[in-house]
């Protein structure tokens, strides 16, 4: 079991690579011009980056919490908030309890690699969905290693946000225009970049999973061996002393 | 709205067509794709492929 997600795994990480770089580099600006968005703005978005498949250890729990979370924090700040789910398992997770701030689900996430085409439709459909968000996160699980990964968030924010940050202004030749198609570039490029580390971290963590469960199975079928060898024998015995003793009886 | 801006404005002839920038790479992609060599092209091709479906949620 462990083989086949070994596979995929490989393939992830190797994929990951130069995915990375759209994220960091759209996230750069973000995070050179400290780009804030003003305290009193109401509209909060969440995106929570998982997939549709299970037996990966807590990838899609540590995500829901986290949404769950900060769902909580934003509420009691008198903030409004709506979340989007990458992946069936954070609708099914959230749906209960938190189905009224669902916005938006996306399934068929975790079968195939994500493309950067995945990455347009779920921006696109973000951008044409009517919520005017002045703040959001995309929460997602970042990969460190093989054997750990780390559930982290990343901001983004509207045009009004960015167009009305102070420290734009020091950027040259920056109209209205150029740093609207630059926003929806960059939502694209977060959500690559997100679902690609996501990617990874899920598959490392099923190859965990998976490795637990065949060690545990093999722990199990040795233990249940002995077990019944001891049984077997303790009834050998026991007819034994019943031959025995009806026998010494005659 | 993008007409709104000053006079010196220049509104890139696909927003004012009612694309995002997102639709706009898409399709340049989709062209440059269509230009490759055919060797390189079902490659491409696999590689940009989206499978990701949109739930919306049931207003009740």
């Amino acid at each position: 079991m462990k083989m086949v997600s070994a596979a995929k795994y490989a393939r992830a990480e190797r994929e990951l690579k130069p995915a990375r770089v759209y994220g960091t580099g759209a996230l750069a600006l973000y995070e050179k011009a400290e780009i804030k968005a003003p305290e009193d703005k109401k509209k909060h978005l969440l995106i929570g980056v998982s997939s549709d498949r299970g037996l990966c250890g807590a990838i899609h729990t540590s995500i829901a919490k986290t949404l769950k979370n900060e769902i909580t924090n934003l509420s009691n700040a008198g903030k409004e908030v709506m979340v989007v789910g990458v992946g069936d398992k954070i609708r099914g997770l959230l749906q209960r309890t938190h189905g009224n701030y669902l916005l938006l689900t996306f399934k068929e996430v975790g079968r195939r690699p994500p493309s950067f085409g995945d990455a347009s439709v779920i921006a696109s459909e973000l951008l044409n969905s009517g919520y005017e968000f002045d703040e959001g996160s995309v929460i997602y699980n970042r990969f460190r290693s093989v054997i750990s990964y780390k559930t982290d968030e990343k901001p983004i924010f509207s045009l009004e946000t960015v167009a009305g940050s102070e420290s734009l202004s020091i950027y040259d030749d920056i109209d209205a225009d150029v740093l609207r198609n630059y926003q929806e570039f960059t939502l694209a490029n977060i959500l690559y970049y997100s679902l690609k580390e996501s990617t990874t971290s899920e598959q490392s963590a099923r190859m965990t999973a998976m490795d637990n469960a065949s060690k545990n199975a093999s722990e199990m079928i040795d233990k249940l061996t002995l077990t019944f060898n001891r049984t077997r024998q303790a009834v050998i015995t026991k007819e034994l002393i019943e031959i025995i003793s009806g026998a010494a009886a005659l | 709205s993008p007409s709104s801006l000053g006079p010196a404005a220049m509104v890139a002839y696909w927003r004012q067509a009612g694309l995002s920038y997102i639709r706009y790479s898409q399709i340049c992609a989709q062209v440059v794709r269509a230009a490759m060599k055919p060797q390189y092209k079902a490659e491409a091709e696999r590689a940009a492929m989206a499978t990701v479906k949109t739930l919306k949620p049931k207003k009740e």
